[in-house]
């Protein structure tokens, strides 16, 4: 889930009461109407703003007064524009000698009246133009907010403000025109209704909207009840409070100034019904500040002053002589990218979320020597980008004198090995182009998966170019970064020493959600004109919260950036223009075969019924069918443990009586497949050394696998059933895997990777007691009884802090005989349907059934002996005749008494 | 409710925070709108134009590679370190460095003609109200 925890302790807000000298803080609260002798302040770390009452009402008098004079203005510089331009016009055709002939109107336009008026109409341009542009140049913006250090707040607390530790800021200074025309300043009084109204109206507040997947309309608001009572009339003064929420809104949206969107945010806080509101409609506070932010950086990003912008930063290239300086790189060129050349090309911001790295990264590669790193993460989190991000701050100018300059290429090994012809020619190549690197003296080498090198890794891969390859780079003539995984490095980095000596190893960590956020909200843009479709926040959030609940084979911001470009597309081939969250659990239904996002009405009743339907397949064994149900439920609902697989089952009773089969029946519901189950016969488990089946043998390498070992299935396929049957027969070092298994949902390799295992349902079957059911069956005895007697001896055959982790033991009853020629109806059921698809109708008496049941029924052998029994008395039968030519497509078959007899 | 309170923000100088800006007299406004065009005009779109000015030298700068060249000017030719990689190096920087200054002092004397006229807009419509009437009486 995603974190929103920005806002918390970057201001805080409360009123002076100057007349006591205290200061009280709102503590969360919101009051819109205070004494009129508080003045309501809010503080930031470094800046003290305080909203005076007097100042206020100074600030909108004036405005009022100049909005009146600014219109009389206006109107005048307009009326003086038209005949200006006319006289302009005349003046110009007076140049070219048309008026010539014309003395009067030469007369005319000579005069000085004429010429005066002209340079009047001339001054009005100048005030238009002030008017038009003066809003749009401002250099004076709000101040940063950070957090304030706890130690501060306590100080605050318990001695007050000290006025004098923080720069007094007049907020009134930061309201934009565009905030002024939003709000009717001019009236006595304010509604707070039809403000919101008109705030409805605004085009940010609209895009705000559309971005949040907010359908609020001012034609809906009867329907929600927000109507004068919920948003009242307050007196003007109340004013004063809205705008210290709105600046509090400006100032945690990272916006320079006050807008209409933050006085649209400080309503929805500070009013109840509105905040109720946005709540039921799926939303919050936390995401419509997040939109804002994001809203407010693409208009400042989309100034119309294009690259003179100075929002916009500038990307250097080194221009048309850079290659002067530095060495040629003709043969590296060939088999390389140039990462800086790549970035200056788009508008993508790079490293979101992973400064510290690329800080860690700056100051390794300005050292003097020993300037290799390493860069050691798991697949997809970003060890790419945040080499782009440095490629970034190189072309932007943010590093330090000694990498500026500086260009990092990417090498293409698998495109060197393509291009050159036998080793020898490889050889030429890579010398070639290291000793072009070697002088070019600006570059850095960027070499993805650089396990590659590793002699005994390019032995596994068939690289031949690694023994070449490998002396330039230990050499450190020039810097080299290189990224690995966890398994690889532990595999061949750690054991290796030189390679331990020569590289400065930094840890790149899976990213956060909050930071996955911001590597979406950048991605918006580029997908939006890619896909031609319209991409909503809840979407994004959504991308990122099922990234992180279902996709675990891959790494945060990866996992989140692939599922929101695979949904775009989808999205794009059922021509959808608007993508909802929707549309993401759609998608991972979709990758992962299970019902995800919000329930709907079929699908409700589907679970609602879901019981019902077991047991229709699963005869007898309704307590068992209805503690999967329940379990099965929970999981749709979400309000399972995310860490944990989603169900652990513990299926005990004996041979035949529908263990592994309501397995399958759950996998069906579950994951839409029945027979996609990951089955493992424990009894191939009963020693010690069969723990390398399930987790690989130490040190063998994966060419050398033949079998595919139980992790390598999880891992190709995490969204199934794992059956582990006979669970009594492994050994005990097996069983204690299960503890990590059931508790923390993954298990690990021998080769240090790690196996998610939450979205498996696990179910291990055992015959234990099985002996003992039986026998009450044939006794009589009381069902709850044996369930006890059963329980003592799983109890003493299973350990109990594995007993204990299981999420549900189910018992299976023993089938009764009446049991029995159900499931003897259904076999001929199956068959039935088998016929008909071959035009062959099948018809049996209601006794024949119960006929087969009493023929087949095996004691302690369930309801196996049936479906042999189906398939050799009648199965048989048939077949016979239909290859005789006696039974054929169009025949109808009735059962014969005599053919079970 | 109480009385309104009778003093405003002050700093720890005792000095009033806010300005006179704000007003309801009529003479006030219209002084107040005069000294917000000419602050405009005369400082705020300066500064404005200055600010862009630095861009489109970073621009000029980055394009033309002349700060890469002079903090290099004695690297050799692709770092040919023979006597004819420095001076083809020293040559070829020689030959090129006066195009990129002759780019930058076009667009700074083009820059400064905009400015001046800029500048000068107001102050000649201003001259051309005042003293346009009285051209006839001019000699």
């Amino acid at each position: 889930m995603i974190t929103w925890n920005d806002s918390a302790n970057r201001t805080i807000t409360g009123y002076h009461d100057k007349g006591k000298g205290k200061t009280i803080a709102f503590d969360g609260k919101y009051p819109i109407d205070l004494d009129r002798t508080y003045i309501p302040f809010l503080l930031t770390r470094d800046s003290y703003f305080e909203f005076n009452p007097l100042n206020t009402n100074k600030f909108f008098e004036t405005k009022i007064s100049e909005k009146y004079l600014k219109s009389i203005k206006t109107k005048l510089a307009n009326i003086l524009i038209i005949p200006g331009l006319l006289i302009a016009f005349a003046y110009l055709l007076k140049y070219v000698g048309i008026f010539s002939q014309i003395v009067l109107l030469e007369t005319f336009l000579d005069s000085p009246l004429i010429n005066t008026f002209f340079w009047i109409a001339f001054l009005g341009v100048i005030i238009l133009w002030h008017d038009y542009y003066s809003h749009k140049v401002i250099f004076s913006r709000l101040p940063k907010t950070v957090l304030i250090p706890e130690s501060e707040i306590e100080d605050l607390s318990h001695n007050g403000i000290k006025f004098e530790r923080f720069a007094h800021v007049n907020p009134l200074k930061f309201i934009s025109s565009e905030f002024l025309e939003s709000i009717d300043y001019e009236s006595k009084e304010f509604s707070t209704l039809e403000l919101f109204k008109s705030l409805l109206q605004n085009d940010d507040v609209e895009h705000l909207l559309k971005r949040a997947l907010l359908e609020i309309r001012e034609d809906r608001l009867k329907e929600w009840e927000i109507n004068k009572t919920g948003l009242p009339k307050l007196p003007k003064g109340a004013y004063n409070l809205l705008l210290l929420y709105t600046l509090e809104e400006a100032l945690l949206t990272n916006s320079p100034n006050i807008q209409p969107l933050h006085l649209f945010l400080a309503l929805i806080k500070s009013q109840p019904i509105l905040s109720k509101l946005i709540i039921k409609l799926g939303s919050s506070l936390n995401v419509l500040r997040e939109v804002t932010g994001y809203l407010l950086l693409q208009k400042r990003l989309e100034n119309p002053y294009g690259f003179l912008n100075p929002s916009v930063p500038y990307y250097r290239t080194g221009g048309i002589a850079k290659n002067w300086i530095y060495g040629y790189t003709f043969i590296l060129s060939q088999f390389s990218r140039d990462v800086n050349e790549e970035v200056a090309r788009v508008s993508d911001t790079f490293g979101i979320g992973h400064q510290t790295e690329i800080e860690n990264l700056v100051s390794v590669l300005g050292r003097a020597s020993k300037k290799h790193v390493l860069l050691i993460g798991e697949p997809g989190v970003g060890k790419s980008s945040l080499i782009k991000g440095l490629a970034q701050r190189i072309n932007r100018g943010e590093v330090p004198p000694m990498l500026s300059g500086v260009r990092i290429v990417q090498m293409d090994i698998n495109g060197l090995i393509a291009h050159s012809s036998g080793k020898k020619n490889m050889e030429f190549y890579v010398q070639k182009a290291m000793t072009e690197l070697a002088k070019a003296g600006n570059v850095i080498l960027y070499i993805d998966e650089l396990q590659e090198l590793i002699p005994a890794k390019a032995q596994e891969t068939g690289h031949s170019i690694a023994d070449i390859l490998l002396p330039y780079v230990t050499e450190g003539r020039f810097a080299v970064v290189g990224t690995v995984n966890y398994a690889d490095y532990k595999k061949y980095f750690y054991t290796n020493e030189s390679f331990r000596q020569s590289f400065s190893n930094i840890e790149v960590a899976e990213l956060p959600a909050k930071d996955t956020l911001r590597i979406l909200q950048s991605k918006i843009p580029a997908l939006e004109k890619t896909f031609a479709i319209y991409i909503t926040f809840p979407a994004l959030i959504s991308a990122v919260e099922l990234a992180q609940r279902y996709i675990h084979t891959k790494m945060m911001p990866d996992s989140a950036s692939t599922l929101l470009e695979d949904a775009c597309s989808w999205a794009k081939l059922n021509g959808i223009n608007v993508l909802t969250p929707d549309h993401l659990a759609k998608m991972i239904s979709l990758q992962t075969n299970m019902s995800v996002g919000a329930i709907s009405t079929d699908e409700a009743e589907k679970l609602i019924s879901l019981e019902d339907r077991i047991k229709q397949r699963v005869i007898g064994q309704d307590e068992a069918v209805h503690v999967v149900s329940e379990a099965l439920r929970r999981a749709r609902a979400d309000i399972r443990d995310p860490k944990r697989p989603i169900g652990a089952f513990l299926f005990i009773g004996p041979t035949g009586v529908g263990k592994t089969y309501l397995a399958k029946t759950i996998s069906q519901e579950y994951f839409n497949n029945e027979e996609d189950i990951v089955r493992v016969d424990m009894s191939e488990y009963m020693d010690e050394q069969s723990v390398s089946k399930l987790l690989g043998s130490y040190g063998q390498k994966n060419a050398d696998q033949t079998q595919l070992t139980l992790l390598d299935k999880i891992k190709a396929n995490p969204y199934t059933v794992v059956l582990f049957d006979e669970v009594e027969k492994a050994d005990s070092k097996i069983l204690d895997l299960f503890l990590q298994l059931f508790e923390e949902g993954r298990l690990t390799s021998t080769n240090g990777e790690t196996i998610d295992f939450t979205n498996t349902i696990i179910i291990c079957t055992s015959n234990i007691a099985a002996d003992l059911m039986l026998k009450s069956l044939e006794e009589g005895q009381m069902w709850e009884e044996t369930k006890n007697l059963v329980t003592m001896e799983l109890k003493q055959a299973i350990r109990p802090e594995l007993f204990n982790r299981f999420d549900g033991i189910v018992m299976f009853h023993p089938q009764s005989i009446e049991n029995l020629s159900k499931i003897s109806d259904m076999q001929l059921d199956e068959l039935y349907k088998r016929l008909h698809e071959k035009n062959v109708e099948l018809d049996w008496e209601a006794t024949i059934p119960m006929m087969i049941a009493n023929k087949a029924y095996e004691p302690g052998f369930g309801a196996r002996p049936i479906r042999r029994y189906v398939q050799e008395k009648i199965e048989g039968k048939i077949a016979q005749e239909m290859i005789a030519g006696t039974i054929k497509a169009g025949d109808s078959i009735k059962i014969n008494e005599s053919w079970i007899v | 409710m109480m009385a309104a309170p009778t003093t405003i923000l002050t700093n720890k100088y005792s000095s009033q925070i806010f300005d006179e800006l704000e007003s309801t007299s009529v003479y006030k406004l219209i002084f107040n709108e005069v000294k917000a065009l000419v602050y405009w005009w005369y400082v705020t779109m300066p500064v404005w134009y200055v600010l862009s000015l630095r861009r489109i030298l970073t621009i000029i700068d980055d394009q033309y590679s002349i700060s890469l060249l002079l903090s290099h000017f004695f690297t050799p030719w692709h770092r040919d370190f023979t006597f004819v990689g420095y001076f083809i190096g020293v040559i070829m920087k020689l030959l090129f460095l006066p195009v990129g200054f002759f780019v930058i002092v076009t667009t700074l004397g083009l820059y400064l003609l905009f400015l001046v006229f800029w500048f000068a807009i107001p102050i000649i419509t201003i001259l051309g109200i005042l003293f346009t009437p009285f051209l006839d009486l001019i000699p």
